[in-house]
């Protein structure tokens, strides 16, 4: 479960702590104690490096998100559909790299259960995302401002969870340390990333509403609208179960 | 220089006083104005023109001036701003800026982001939800410490962010993404290492006061020297240092970096003229690798 290199690094510091206790005359009560100490600590290491993992993701998802608010906030601009699609894909495959190598750490973590749903929401995030690139690249390229509205709020929101999401993980690879600060700061991101999930809705609907109200003989522009809110909306709420499961996760530490 | 005068503090509840461009530059004094006209400046404090020639001259003096005022400074900023400097959670981050009494432009040196280090970068990032803004600000600051402290050449720097440009297939510097970042930071380290022999310094102290002595030597440069004489300010007493919070360009499409003038300065005519890049910080690294912005922009 630890990995090739911090087993090794554990039976080292093993060795060392039993030959130097009993040289030291320490009980042997002490001397386990101080081996389940570093065995935990290793342990905590591991996670540690889950979460790093977890941010890299995380970076990608609020790029891409980034990526499609622009594309949305001028919808007069010059638009390139290609260039749009090759960011994304880009993006998307990085991130499934990142998420194959989190789910791997994982098998090093000791109830590794919320961490391994926090992976899968976020991967699930920025594939909302990346469907949603797909059909923003389908719009036809006249002025999509008037089918737009709406859409770049949401995309906005997407970002905001994102980073809040971000600022949750940051906050939680300290809190194993037992630092009660950062386990706060971290269920107050979660918090916060529930919140752009919920006004999401809200914003989808009003997108929705929008989009029904411009006429329009182009049928493309209403339905790839639609879709692209839905995406956007889907995509928040991925980030808002990652958000669950990670706050499951650190409420567990402290309860630990 | 009365060591009672160092530093001079912009902003807050002590930077209200009026500075003049003699004692502590022109930029400062600037920035000084703008407070007093409520304008928002993040704020700084300032290490003054006067101790400039007996810093670069190795004076005891002017160099305990010099660290008592950083230590003074310092620990007012982050009284002032609320945040500790080098911070792992939500640190404080400074700019180290040029500043003569008479305008210089791109003669005198300035480091951006000091304060960064493998801590509190994840400070940074946590502090803003922005992987791609830390990375990119921590890998400025490793290339900015190289080439003004111990100058080692911006072509070596150039040359790694073209080569990552490439291999990530991509036309613009603002395209790379964090974990490109990331591992472009670390190659900027890597060079900087192997030119110089060591690189950024982890202590945000350390580089502070290394920062704060490469400006006031940018002074002494050859091209500084030059400019000098070339516009007839042989007169002038050195440069200030003005030791910033750091606020960010490069955090997003809705921010940027740039110049704003009352007069186009090509034609002097009385217009505004404003020149920026969006999503960018302090000079771009490439002049392929930025999205200009305009006026309308």
């Amino acid at each position: 479960m630890l990995g090739v290199a911090d087993t090794k690094k554990f039976l080292r510091n093993l060795l060392r702590l039993t030959s130097e206790g009993l040289r030291l005359g320490r009980s042997v009560r002490l001397i386990r104690d101080e081996v389940q100490a570093e065995l935990a600590r290793l342990f905590n290491n591991a996670e540690a490096a889950v979460l790093s993992v977890l941010v890299r993701h995380l970076g990608l998802t609020r790029m891409l998100a980034t990526v499609i608010a622009e594309a949305l906030a001028d919808g007069s601009a010059p638009y390139d559909p290609p260039t749009l699609a090759r960011q994304a894909k880009h993006l998307e495959e990085k991130a499934d790299r990142l998420t194959i190598e989190a789910r791997e750490l994982c098998t090093r973590v000791h109830r590794a259960s919320h961490l391994r749903q926090t992976i899968d929401a976020s991967e699930d995030a920025i594939d909302a995302l990346d469907e949603g690139v797909f059909l923003l690249s389908l719009m036809p390229r006249e002025d999509r401002s008037p089918h737009i509205v709406g859409l770049t709020e949401l995309a906005d929101l997407v970002i905001d969870g994102t980073g809040q999401l971000v600022t949750a993980t940051e906050a939680a690879v300290r809190s194993p340390q037992n630092h009660h600060a950062d386990a706060q700061d971290s269920l107050r991101a979660i918090d916060a990333v529930i919140a752009a999930e919920r006004r999401a809705d809200v914003v989808e609907r009003n997108a929705f509403r929008s989009l029904m109200g411009v006429p329009t003989s182009d049928a493309r522009f209403v339905v790839l609208g639609l879709e692209v809110a839905r995406s956007l909306e889907t995509a928040t709420d991925h980030l808002a179960h990652a958000a669950l499961a990670l706050r499951d996760r650190v409420l567990e530490q402290l309860s630990e | 220089m009365n060591s009672e005068e160092c530093p001079l503090f912009i902003g807050g509840a002590d930077g209200r006083a009026e500075l003049k461009p003699e004692t502590a530059g022109a930029k400062a004094a600037a920035l000084s104005r703008m407070t007093r006209l409520g304008l928002e400046v993040p704020p700084a404090f300032v290490l003054p023109t006067g101790l400039c020639a007996g810093v670069n001259a190795g004076d005891p003096t002017a160099v305990d001036a010099l660290n008592r005022g950083l230590t003074t400074g310092i620990a007012w900023l982050e009284q002032t701003v609320g945040r500790r400097f080098g911070d792992s959670r939500a640190p404080l981050l400074v700019s180290v800026r040029s500043g003569a009494a008479r305008s210089m432009p791109g003669m005198l040196d300035t480091i951006l982001n000091v304060g960064l280090n493998d801590d509190s970068v994840h400070g940074l990032i946590r502090m803003t939800g922005n992987p791609r803004l830390g990375f990119d600000s921590y890998g400025r600051l490793i290339r900015g410490y190289a080439e003004v402290v111990d100058s080692v050449p911006r072509i070596e720097f150039d040359q790694s962010l073209a080569e990552m440009i490439k291999q990530e297939g991509i036309v613009l510097e603002t395209e790379l993404d964090p974990e490109a970042l990331e591992r472009l930071l670390e190659q900027f380290r890597n060079r900087a290492t192997g030119i110089a022999g060591h690189s950024l310094p982890d202590t945000p102290r350390e580089q502070l006061e290394a920062a704060a002595r490469a400006v006031y030597r940018s002074w002494e440069s050859p091209r500084a020297c030059e400019y000098r004489r070339l516009n007839r300010r042989d007169s002038l007493e050195g440069t200030a240092v003005t030791v910033q919070a750091m606020v960010f360009g490069n955090s997003g499409p809705n921010s940027g970096s740039g110049v704003a003038f009352s007069r186009d300065p090509a034609t002097g005519a009385r217009e505004l003229y404003v020149d920026f890049l969006f999503d960018a910080q302090g000079k771009t690294w490439s002049p392929v690798g930025a999205r200009p912005g305009t006026r309308q922009d």
